[in-house]
């Protein structure tokens, strides 16, 4: 694979603001408001959180998290105009010279051909 | 308002929660608590101590050495026999009244109150400012109950409490009293924990004269309310359980991932708000006060539920009316 478009050290810059800014607003996310409440039992009593569920609801966070680097790679990657394999070469920028390619000639040697246009033959 | 019997008694400077309109309801308090007691009878507690009052209790066989004045001529004239006439023994009675100051009576004091009408007790008159939280309320209800206790001629004191006894009213009598007890409620400071029982065995120790006790609360206790009113009871005071109640609590306006914070203990846990779970908790709390309602009434305790957005004299007469705090 090749990058056509920026290099490659400008995209993990690129890649490391925008996964950064991610981050910081996942880590900001976990941040719940605060409430206060005169009596906590009282509110335990209606809240009953299986472990199970806790785990899962974690995994859900970091497994969003994932996804969101995911697409932001491909995005910035995309900003990299990669080629694989045998595209690479199909640009109007390419400069090296194109392959051999075999010409053919039909000739028409039909008699409407002898007719005189001019000074000659159209033959 | 002027103390009665004494002239010279200084003028306070009241707040808004001891305003002049708060004032003007006392005297309207007073007026219904003497109505509600005329139905039910005499100005001053019944004893069963017999001693020198004015209600005949019995009679008693005479032996020599006792006043004549006191003997029974209509009984001696049927029956032939020298009886004595003994009457009931009239006492002061004490009031008690417990403050709860803890954390959790001061919750909601930045939110905004939600508006109560004008008191239809009085038929409207100046409205006076809401109360904003249940310590507030309980200030209120506090100095209403210890005014018509003062006006009954009957000993006012005041008692403030979280995880341990706090500062203490020693028992006047006398209405100019009142102006005392607005100082005191006014300096109340809310904050630490409630812990019941050890308050209630605080006071019990320290409380020579039994009598009644109203306690003002949320009886949102760490250690449960149950033996802290047991204590009361079995150590011959006669327990009044009003219960404080904020509706804004029950009906928070929030959603979705938050942290509850436990004002008292500053314990945390982390809730998703749904209404749902909004109508679980209105459960779980209106079973917490029917549980306590249910144990006033099982030991014929008088229970009185305020809610904050009720005006307090609306309170004060609901409890006049439904009985058991006058004798």
């Amino acid at each position: 694979m090749t990058l056509e478009g920026l290099p490659l050290a400008e995209l993990g810059k690129l890649f490391a603001i925008f996964g950064g800014a991610m981050v910081l607003l996942y880590i900001l996310r976990l941040r719940r408001r605060r409430v206060q409440v005169p009596f906590s039992p009282l509110w335990a009593r209606v809240v009953v959180e299986r472990q199970a569920s806790s785990l899962f609801r974690a995994l859900k966070r970091v497994g969003s998290l994932l996804v969101q680097l995911a697409i932001v790679a491909l995005v910035v990657l995309a900003l990299g105009d990669p080629k694989v394999g045998s595209f690479a070469g199909c640009t109007h920028e390419d400069e090296r010279p194109p392959p051999p390619r075999h010409a053919l000639l039909v000739i028409d040697a039909s008699a409407s051909m002898a007719t005189i246009e001019g000074s000659c033959t159209q033959i | 308002m002027k103390g009665g019997a004494t002239a010279s008694a200084p003028r306070v400077e009241t707040d808004a929660l001891f305003d002049d309109a708060f004032l003007k309801r006392l005297e309207y308090l007073d007026l219904v608590a003497k109505k509600v007691q005329s139905t039910h009878e005499r100005g001053e507690r019944r004893s069963k101590k017999l001693g020198a009052g004015l209600e005949f209790a019995d009679h008693r066989r005479y032996t020599p050495g006792d006043d004549f004045k006191h003997v029974d001529w209509n009984v001696y004239a049927r029956l032939g026999k020298l009886l004595l006439r003994q009457y009931e023994e009239e006492e002061d009675l004490f009031v008690y009244l417990l403050v709860d100051a803890s954390a959790s009576m001061a919750v909601g004091r930045d939110a905004p109150p939600s508006a109560a009408g004008p008191s239809k007790a009085t038929g409207g008159g100046r409205p006076i400012s809401p109360a904003l939280t249940k310590l507030d309320q309980a200030r209120r209800l506090a100095a209403a109950l210890a005014y018509i206790a003062l006006a009954n001629l009957d000993r006012a004191s005041l008692v403030t409490f979280s995880e341990r006894l706090g500062q203490r009213l020693l028992p006047a009598r006398g209405k100019a009293q009142i102006f005392r007890i607005f100082d005191f409620l006014k300096k109340t400071q809310p904050g630490g924990r409630t812990t019941f029982h050890d308050a209630m065995r605080g006071f019990v120790h320290e409380t020579k004269r039994r009598g009644l006790v109203v306690v003002l609360s949320d009886f949102y206790a760490q250690d449960g309310w149950k033996d802290g009113l047991d204590y009361l009871r079995y150590n011959r005071f006669e327990p009044i359980v009003v219960q404080l109640v904020d509706e804004r609590e029950l009906s928070p306006n929030l959603r979705g991932d938050i942290l509850l914070v436990d004002v008292e203990t500053q314990a945390e846990k982390e809730i998703t708000l749904t209404p749902r779970l909004l109508d679980k908790y209105r459960a779980a709390h209106a079973a917490f006060s029917h549980e306590l309602e249910a144990y006033a009434k099982s030991h014929q305790l008088p229970y009185f539920n305020a809610s904050v957005q009720t005006p307090f004299d609306e309170v004060v007469v609901s409890m006049l009316r439904k009985g058991g705090l006058l004798k």
